[in-house]
């Protein structure tokens, strides 16, 4: 077993192969439980009962959905343009996955750890403006292509917003390799000639050093996945579902899976840039040089993204949906100048007083 | 032997999508042809080492170029059958034209001396990031600084253009 | 300096090749088991919650929307310009280089300074007043 964690863990195509269906299998099985924890947390929200039928808890809810999704009816409507109504569906999923596949799980056991490490997850989580853009356009239905157009205005946005924000952690860290910035929150910086220990070691932590970047990187991350309370691309009421309004069966859940893929990544890249990664105050080395301190470290991420994931669904059952004049304001005029002026502040603190 | 393999590859996938890119009688796949092919470029900037140079290449061109092209086809009515078909018999002129540019460029590049040296330009630099940053910041100032004067005129040339259309 | 090791990225092909594999495959498996229906000129026709389709679905949009697009290039671009900068500016200061340090800092500003100057008129001019008529 050690030997394997070993293999794993070392940079070889092979070890990268089998690391890749890995994380591109339980992805998906993590979306299938996550469907089923925002249905129950709505229902707890909203004081129902959710669903609770299939399975112990109503667990086994989403492969029962997953099941109807593959027996429904293929539907290739008339008034569509083919090729591309197949190829938006497939866009909707790839690049979330790609960007998974940039995020240190553990102790160098991400799947490709690169020199550019943000800036590559950034550029492959901007392609899926495409998907959505593309299945509006190819629909040729009004709904749909409003949907579209409201929708990849709002992405490309916030896509800034989300850049800016994330520039803070690289002011204070000096390098764009996740795992470098993950240790870097670990390793306990130094106050009046003591090193932090222990449970202060949250103080490294960027969300404490950067709050106000966390913060936005949040708000422009709820914006990205098309959360709400910035749903408006599909917002029921006035689009019947927009960009996704002509697709059925499994290309209507390719869509599905990959809002959910990509907000799995954006909780992954959250906790690896604010919230220390797959560190907890030295207790990720509990097990030295094993195969259980790998597990364990992955664990210690997961929990943490869990976390990250439930703030997700938690505003969503809070909040009420943006207008969408509202929408642009808050992205353009308010989050872009504030951002702008915390890196400013960042950059003076950092200058003068280290 | 593999770096030549994956140049050609990549090579192979720009020249082949910008081609089609140009002769494609639909022009959402022609954008998403120019897509693939601002692939292939980022792909040609990674084996020659600039890291960096790639991921930008896709942030901003696939990213962003292109998306300004999709808004184009997105935002207006469909195009009228008419305006979609290249009239064939203009493929002769277009192929002599084109060959000509092709020449000129072969015999330039066939004709330089291309200088290569064995230092890296970046020093002491942990990343190609880093150094592109320090170079930047010290001896290619004047033209960064430069170049967000240039991205404000852009600016100012979009908002202009944009309140004919407000008013 | 360290030499970028390509081999760091392929992982990141790979990984591009399962979602490919993974959503080809996705389609596929529904195209195979799906239900076979029958053809219907209904199914042929956009959804528009039962309501008679009155007009072709493409039409123009407002022009903000591809100004939209334009902004979010220029300032893409400028995100970009500044991540250099944030990593050398930012191992600069982790090796403690103090006077080199403020200079990096002052020439961002000026940098950024003057692309606000740019946003604010973008602002100004009602660029991206949504609630107007246009």
């Amino acid at each position: 077993m050690d030997g394997v964690m070993n293999w794993l863990t070392q940079d070889r195509v092979g070890s990268a192969l089998v690391k890749v269906l890995l994380v591109g299998n339980v992805a998906p099985m993590l979306v299938a439980f996550l469907v089923w924890l925002e249905r129950r947390v709505a229902a707890w929200a909203q004081d129902r009962m959710g669903p609770n039928r299939v399975g112990p808890f109503g667990l086994l809810q989403s492969f029962a959905d997953l099941i109807k999704f593959l027996l429904k009816e293929d539907v290739l409507p008339g008034h569509v343009n083919k090729a591309m109504y197949l190829v938006a569906p497939c866009l909707a999923v790839i690049p979330p996955l790609v960007v998974l596949a940039l995020v240190p799980f553990a102790d160098r056991f991400a799947i490709a750890d690169v020199d550019t490490g943000i800036l590559a997850a950034f550029a492959f989580s901007g392609i899926g403006v495409y998907a959505i853009a593309l299945g509006g356009w190819a629909s040729n239905s009004k709904y749909a292509l409003i949907g579209a157009v409201r929708a990849s205005a709002q992405l490309i946005s916030y896509e800034i917003c989300l850049g800016l924000a994330a520039l803070g952690v690289f002011i204070v860290a000096g390098t764009l390799r996740l795992e470098d910035v993950v240790k870097m929150q670990a390793d306990g910086f130094t106050i009046h000639g003591e090193t932090l220990h222990g449970i202060s070691k949250f103080f490294d932590w960027n969300i404490v050093k950067q709050p106000i970047g966390a913060i936005i990187f949040l708000i422009a991350a709820f914006a990205e996945t098309n959360r709400t309370p910035f749903d408006l691309p599909e917002a029921e009421s006035e689009l019947a579902a927009g960009y996704h309004t002509e697709f059925s069966s499994m290309k209507f859940a390719l869509f599905f899976l990959g809002e959910y893929v990509a907000i799995v990544a954006m909780s992954s890249l959250f906790t690896t840039l604010y919230l220390g990664g797959w560190t907890l105050f030295g207790v990720e080395n509990a097990f030295e040089g094993t195969t259980a301190q790998t597990l364990l470290q992955i664990l210690i991420f997961l929990a943490k993204t869990m976390c990250v994931i439930f703030t997700f669904i938690w505003v969503r059952w809070t909040v009420p949906r943006f207008r969408y004049d509202q929408l642009m304001d808050l992205g353009w005029k308010r989050l872009m100048p504030a951002t702008l002026a915390w890196l400013a502040a960042t950059a003076c603190v950092v200058a003068f007083l280290k | 032997m593999g770096v030549q393999i994956a140049f050609w590859l990549f090579a192979i996938l720009v020249a082949g999508t910008a081609l089609y890119a140009a002769v494609a009688p639909k022009i959402v796949h022609a954008a998403f042809s120019l897509m693939a092919t601002f692939f292939g470029v980022a792909g040609i900037y990674a084996i020659l080492g600039s890291d960096f140079l790639a991921v930008t290449q896709v942030l901003v061109y696939v990213g962003g170029i292109m998306v300004l092209i999709v808004f184009g086809v997105l935002l207006t009515d469909r195009v009228p059958e008419e305006y979609k078909v290249v009239a064939p018999r203009r493929w002769l002129p277009a192929l002599i034209a084109g060959g000509l540019c092709f020449a000129a460029i072969a015999g330039a590049l066939k004709s330089t001396v291309w200088p290569i040296s064995s230092s890296t330009p970046l020093g002491d630099a942990t990343s190609t990031v880093e150094g592109i940053g320090r170079s930047l910041l010290t001896d290619y100032l004047i033209p960064f600084e430069f170049a967000s004067i240039l991205l404000l005129v852009v600016l100012v040339g979009a908002a202009r253009l944009a309140r004919g259309q407000v008013r | 300096m360290r030499e970028p090791d390509l081999n760091d990225y392929l992982p990141v092909l790979l990984m591009l090749g399962w979602g490919v594999v993974f959503a080809v495959g996705a389609l596929g498996a529904s195209w195979l088991l799906g239900e076979k229906g029958k053809k219907s000129k209904y199914k042929d026709r956009p959804y528009e919650c039962g309501m008679p389709i009155q007009s072709e679905a493409h039409a123009r949009f407002g022009v903000k929307f591809y100004l939209v697009a334009v902004l979010f290039i220029l300032f893409d671009v400028e995100v970009v310009f500044m991540y250099p900068w944030a990593v050398s500016f930012g191992s600069t200061t982790v090796r403690g280089d103090a006077p080199s340090t403020a200079l990096l800092m002052w020439e961002i500003l000026a940098f950024v300074v003057i692309l606000f100057l740019g946003w604010a008129y973008v602002i100004k001019k009602g660029v991206l007043e949504w609630h107007k008529e246009d």
